[in-house]
């Protein structure tokens, strides 16, 4: 052999154990012991990377085994399902500011972008209005916290549009074989809708902030009721209709059963801010609250105090209309003419939602007895209350209001 | 070493005594130093103990802040002293010694190894040949041919000069090769 064929053979020796090559196996239990040695953390991070390896051989034998493979794959398929129902049903039970509440409103997206139908639309629409309504009912229980009131007015937002919607769709399939079933699945909705929004009880904290969105949405949900009631009625009067009167009755019926509670909600609540004479200040602009007539579209935003004797009276009577309207509606739905008690009805509900725009913009105060003897009973903010208040609450004595 | 800059950082990290680094300088030089160890000391089990008594060893030089120079010379030198230990130790217990005629036939478990693992008379031979090597020439060829170290850093392990080493090796290189010759069926000569 020449000088560089020994040193080739040499060379290769290096890849046999004879030729002092240690084994794979003392190497790495060596190298073990050695870091054990060195360092014992380095090898208690390794021994954890090596159990994971372990257990991933574990799972990957498990799975090569004919017998047992049918079994893992059922198992890993109930375990996803599992996994599947508990995050659906976290999602659909969080609220906006929650982890899941992302995943909640990409599910309702999507299953909007795969409904085709128009019908269907319709009723993941209204399923959404009754859901924001149970979201505000929910927050608003919630001790109040930051975003909490952005949240709520965001989500009365959604139900106006939403309502919207529905009316913009009632519109569309107005001449649609389907128009009076659509019309119907929208009331029954809505009016479920506005059942929960009045209920919504509002934090004294909040109530101010949030108050008159959720008037403005629950005006916009009864609004589109009262449409579909429309399209309900208007299906009566035809040669040949497809609703009951029992029916639209029925469902008139209820709508002026919700008036009346909405009546008394309101009438409570003027009498709860009235005091004998209060003259208030709207954005720093002196007023005196004695109009007669209130302007809507003027509610005050600012507004702190509580509404004067006058103000009150109008109020009141404004209420007294509406109940009056709501009996003749009673009186037209027993002659059956569902047409003019909707009419009726169309005009209760301006007048409740006018007034009920206006009281919003007021905030409770703590109620202390006023020694008024003009005023038999009045429970109202003390004077001494109004103040503490700020600079734009002013109370005058009645006579100089006058 | 194929790549001198990444070496030349895992140097630097060992000697900040950075104990990951140091695992990862054993993998690179754990077969070098137990095949430097094994054909001084003909037995595995021997080998595998003196190496790991030395990445210990070098390891707490290490810890101990002592001046490194050469990381990659360093180890063999504490790989030599070891394996001179490991003697001495031992000829204190028998007469024997690593020039020790009557000492076991060296290579012997290398030779049964080998013909288990491979049916190549050649290589037979050179481990054969390389069994009847002086230590200090079987050293160079360990360095030099297996763990292809070179000349400068062969000289720094071996405590000599680079001239003496060349010489060495020159050496070892013929006898090794009269060795080989000498084997049966090996008697072509160049």
């Amino acid at each position: 052999m020449s000088n560089r064929e020994i040193i080739q053979k040499i060379k290769d020796l290096k890849s046999f154990e004879a030729g002092g090559r240690p084994s794979d196996a003392w190497t790495l239990s060596n190298r073990e012991i050695l870091m054990s040695q060195i360092c014992p953390q380095v090898v208690e991070n390794r021994t954890t990377k090596s159990e994971k390896v372990y257990y991933w051989q574990y799972f990957s034998n498990v799975f090569s085994q004919k017998v047992v493979r049918p079994v893992a794959i059922s198992f890993m398929v109930v375990a996803l399902l599992l996994t599947y129902n508990i995050v659906v049903n976290k999602a659909n039970a969080s609220l906006p500011g929650d982890a899941f509440y992302p995943i909640k409103i990409t599910a309702e997206k999507i299953q909007e972008a795969l409904a085709f139908s128009d019908e269907a639309k319709i009723n993941l629409i209204v399923d959404k209005n009754n859901t924001r309504a149970d979201e505000i009912s929910q927050l608003a229980m919630r001790p109040e916290q930051e975003g909490q009131v952005g949240a709520i007015n965001n989500l009365t937002s959604q139900i106006a549009q939403n309502s919207q919607d529905l009316k913009e769709k009632l519109k569309q399939n107005q001449n649609d074989p389907k128009a009076v079933s659509l019309a119907a699945t929208v009331e029954a909705g809505t009016s479920q809708t506005v059942e929960k929004l009045n209920s919504v009880k509002l934090s004294p904290e909040i109530k101010d902030k949030v108050a008159p969105a959720l008037a403005q949405a629950t005006l916009s949900a009864k609004e589109t009721g009262t449409d579909a009631l429309k399209v309900l009625a208007d299906n009566q009067r035809t040669s040949n209709p497809t609703v009951p009167d029992t029916d639209v009755a029925g469902r008139l019926n209820g709508q002026v059963k919700a008036d009346f509670e909405s009546i008394k909600d309101l009438t409570a609540k003027i009498n709860s801010l009235s005091v004998p004479a209060v003259a208030t200040t709207i954005s720093g602009k002196e007023t005196k609250n004695t109009s007669s007539t209130i302007d809507a579209s003027s509610t005050p935003t600012k507004i702190t105090s509580v509404i004067d004797a006058s103000t009150t009276k109008d109020l009141l009577e404004k209420l007294k209309k509406a109940s009056t309207t709501l009996d003749q509606v009673d009186g037209l739905l027993e002659k059956k003419d569902t047409a003019g008690a909707l009419i009726k009805l169309k005009e209760a509900d301006a007048i409740i939602a006018e007034v009920s725009k206006f009281v919003s913009g007021f905030s409770e105060q703590p109620k202390v007895e006023v020694k008024d003897i003009d005023k038999p009973v009045v429970t109202s903010t003390a004077t001494s209350t109004i103040d503490k208040t700020d600079k734009d609450t002013k109370v005058v004595p009645l006579a100089s209001a006058k | 070493m194929k790549n001198p800059l990444a070496d030349k950082i895992l140097f630097l990290k060992v000697k900040s005594q950075d104990p990951e680094a140091y695992g990862r300088f054993y993998d690179l030089y754990v077969n070098r130093i137990y095949r430097f160890i094994f054909f001084k000391v003909n037995s595995s089990a021997e080998a595998q103990d003196i190496t790991s008594e030395v990445f210990l060893k070098c390891w707490q030089y290490i810890k101990e802040g002592k001046e490194i120079k050469n990381l990659n010379s360093f180890v063999y030198i504490i790989a030599r002293n070891k394996v001179i230990d490991f003697y001495r130790q031992k000829s204190r217990e028998t007469t024997s010694s690593i020039n020790d005629p009557d000492a076991p036939e060296i290579m012997d478990e290398a030779k049964d190894l080998l013909l288990k693992q491979m049916q190549d008379s050649d290589l037979e031979s050179v481990l054969a040949g390389m069994s009847h090597l002086k230590d200090e020439y079987k050293e160079v060829v360990v360095l030099r041919f297996m763990d292809e170290l070179s000349i400068g850093e062969m000289a720094e392990i071996l405590n000599k000069t680079q001239g003496s080493v060349r010489v060495l090796l020159h050496r070892a290189l013929k006898a090794l090769k009269e060795n080989v010759n000498e084997q049966p069926g090996n008697n072509t000569k160049d």
